[in-house]
């Protein structure tokens, strides 16, 4: 999850050095940058959300608190 | 200056006294309970989670980007993104796999394999620098935070601050607890809802007012032509041309005396040798003072008048309101997404400064730039990227190395991992995370509004970008605007009071007590801590005075540089990679730190600060993430690699 976050990010970080001018177009009445940055948050906490899930998940299977790290 | 209310001054007095007395009695809970934290399962892992964003949005999140995006736009939102990114990385990459080491902070999980004394020794340099490092923008944000609300100047509110939390932690040793946290962070994101909601009921306006009926300044025009000579002649006869200051790159300053007293203007050429002179703030230090009303001398003026007389120089508005196509007056009770749609469309006012020399005395313009709503919602306007504006390959590196160094750097601070670990279960922990996660989330989005409120709504200080957030609660009313300074206030007391106590602890605990084996007694250890509390604040103080109008997020941006250079290699190459030796950790924070450190103060934008050409800087690096943070990585590996089989043999032997 770690890897599909970062590569989010460093996509991100690529259009901006590579073709700064995409970041301005527009979709729907608001432009990729914004709708992008907006993106990378949301998408941080639903990530956040689906571990959490992952590891409860693990956890109630395992009955102890402790091993649920182990994901 | 600004005009200070008794009102604003006793709601502030008040809430702050509130929450000092709030960590005053919590703290001395803690102490009766000894099991407070062990037994921990009475705190909620929700307010936990809370009390982490409350811990976390210092006053660079507030003040600082939100500054950032009332004068560049969006760039100041990378930093929203790059703040929010690292938590990522601390979620998924650092805690859990420390958490399974069993060990909770930075030294005492390098300290629990190796035990090795260099290592504390450079882990505990580690933690001062980095605390130091992040102490300044906090110490810069208090002072922005007193100067509109109490009056008083930028250098006395970092003393204010700076003595209250000395005496805190000095006297009492305060453990700031979670409650008071969480009631922190709590009421920074609902005032911050309701700061937005406001902004979004006002909308877009061309006509200002500002909140006690004033009107907006209302910058003049004046048009202009060139005569045959080159020289500029106005028609107004209320208007002279004394001399005009060419500073390259289109940008020529005009001064003039207009009805009667002096007067900056930008020219603007227009086609057939014709202009318009628009009118723009300035100061000036003056190499001979003059007398201010109160009889003081004055070494600075502001748009002519001594700085203690004069009014702040608020600035920033809608030059042409656009909305679907059509031309407007005014835009209210917009929805979000209609907001960011309307300032797209429109033409914004911002206000670039130059500083040039005008005879012996220093001025610097504040000058009126029309700039595209287009352009303000996506990066480019700090950051250059676009190689049709100019970017160079350096720029790009820049932007580069920034965004590394906050994604990496929030794994890296000891404070943020120290908080991940205060509750009792790992699913608390997970779960305050999470909760953490989407109120930092939801702040930053509220950032993006509040700057772009703050940059429409005529409140930015030119002179202090970092005031905007205060100053557009300003503009709703006195109540609001001593709320939330207040609030901010208590949150740099809080982060302040913590990274004193951090930085305290690595001298006294790790620093005296364990690297020198000094073998102080008990009550000698909380002596040493306390002074070197004291040292490290004064420290703070002055560099928090010698910083200021520096945006305090680009100062935690550099923090953030440091804490990842200098600890993430550690840290990450201990918990993935057999080979490392401690030799190599040592080795590792060292040259992380130092480099780091070295980049930051020989690049342009310190070379500024020191008062030198950015252009005689010997490099073009702003921020040094991108060097040194793999720097820092290739010296673990080469120094582990080569001193590994030493290490074998004695672990044999």
């Amino acid at each position: 999850m770690f890897v599909l976050y970062s590569t989010f990010y460093v996509e991100f970080i690529a259009i901006n050095v590579v073709s700064p001018k995409i970041m301005g177009s527009n979709i729907g009445g608001l432009n990729l940058a914004v709708i992008y940055g907006m993106g990378l948050i949301v998408f941080a906490l639903m990530l956040a959300l689906v571990y959490n899930a992952i590891c409860t998940a693990a956890e109630e299977e395992l009955n102890t608190p402790d091993t649920g790290k182990e994901k | 200056m600004y005009e200070t209310s008794p009102y604003a001054v006793s709601v502030f007095v008040a809430f702050v006294a509130l929450v000092l007395w709030m960590s005053y009695y919590f703290a001395r809970q803690t102490k009766s309970a000894k099991n407070y934290f062990a037994a921990g399962g009475s705190i909620h892992w929700a307010v936990n989670g809370i009390a982490f964003a409350g811990d976390y949005l210092s006053a660079a999140s507030f003040l600082g980007i939100c500054g950032m995006i009332a004068t560049y736009g969006y760039d100041g939102f990378l930093y929203s993104i790059g703040y929010l990114a690292g938590w990522i990385v601390a979620l998924f990459v650092v805690a859990e796999p420390m958490k399974r080491l069993g060990k909770y902070t930075f030294t005492d999980a390098l300290d629990s394999k190796f035990n090795s004394r260099e290592i504390q020794l450079l882990a505990a340099i580690s933690t001062l620098v980095v605390s130091i490092f992040y102490l300044i923008p906090q110490m810069v944000g208090a002072g922005t935070l007193v100067t509109p609300l109490l009056g008083l100047p930028h250098w006395l509110g970092v003393v204010m601050v700076g003595t209250i939390v000395i005496i805190i932690v000095a006297s009492a040793g305060m453990t700031s607890t979670t409650y008071v946290q969480f009631i922190k962070g709590g009421l920074l994101i609902i005032f911050s809802f309701t700061l937005v909601m406001l902004s979004l009921y006002k909308g877009l306006n061309t006509k200002l007012e500002l909140a006690d009926g004033a009107p907006y300044h209302e910058f003049k025009s004046l048009p202009v032509e060139i005569d045959s000579a080159g020289k500029i002649v106005s028609s107004d006869p209320a208007f002279q041309v004394v001399n005009t200051f060419d500073q390259g790159k289109d940008l020529v300053f005009v001064k003039g005396v207009y009805q009667g007293t002096e007067s900056w203007w930008h020219l603007i050429l227009k086609e057939n040798n014709t202009g318009v002179l628009e009118e723009a703030y300035w100061t000036k230090t003056l190499l001979a003072p003059v007398k201010s009303k109160n009889g003081s001398d004055s070494f600075k003026l502001y748009n002519g008048v001594p700085q203690r007389d004069s009014l702040p120089m608020q600035a920033g508005h809608v030059g042409l309101l656009k909305y679907k196509g059509e031309t407007k007056d005014h835009l209210s009770q917009l929805g979000p997404i209609e907001f960011l749609e309307g300032l797209r469309d429109s033409t914004i006012i911002r206000f670039m400064n130059k500083s040039f020399a005008d005879g012996s005395d220093k001025v610097t313009v504040y000058y009126q730039k029309a700039t595209p709503g287009r352009d303000i919602l996506r990066p480019g306007l700090k950051v250059k990227l676009d190689e049709d504006k100019g970017a160079t390959s350096a720029d790009k590196v820049n932007f580069i190395s920034l965004m590394l160094a906050l994604f990496l750097g929030t794994a890296a601070l000891p404070h943020i991992l120290i908080r991940y670990y205060t509750v009792p279960t790992p699913a608390a922990a997970r779960k305050s995370t999470i909760v953490a996660i989407a109120a930092i989330g939801l702040f930053y989005v509220l950032t993006l509004y509040m700057g772009l409120a703050a940059m429409v709504n005529g409140v930015v200080d030119v002179t202090d970008e970092n005031m905007s957030a205060p100053l557009l609660a300003k503009s709703f009313g006195i109540t609001i605007f001593a709320l939330i300074s207040a609030i901010a206030f208590a949150t740099v007391l809080g982060t302040v009071s913590g990274l004193i106590v951090a930085a305290s602890g690595a001298v006294a605990h790790d620093l005296m007590d364990r690297f020198f084996n000094m073998k102080l007694t008990d009550h000698k250890k909380v002596l040493a801590g306390k002074i070197a509390a004291v040292v490290v604040g004064i420290i703070a103080m002055m560099l928090g005075i010698v910083f200021k109008g520096m945006n305090v997020s680009y100062l935690v941006g550099l923090a953030f540089a440091v804490a990842a250079s200098a600890n993430l290699p550690a840290i990450v190459m201990l918990l993935f990679w057999k080979g490392t030796t401690k030799q190599g950790i040592s080795w590792s924070i060292g040259a992380g730190m130092v480099s780091a450190i070295a980049i930051i103060l020989l690049s342009p934008d310190m070379f500024e600060r020191y008062g030198l050409a950015k252009a005689s800087a010997p490099h073009v690096l702003n921020n040094p993430a991108i060097l040194s943070v793999p720097f820092s990585f290739l010296v673990l590996i080469v120094v582990s690699l080569m001193t590994k089989e030493k290490s074998q043999k004695a672990l044999k032997g």
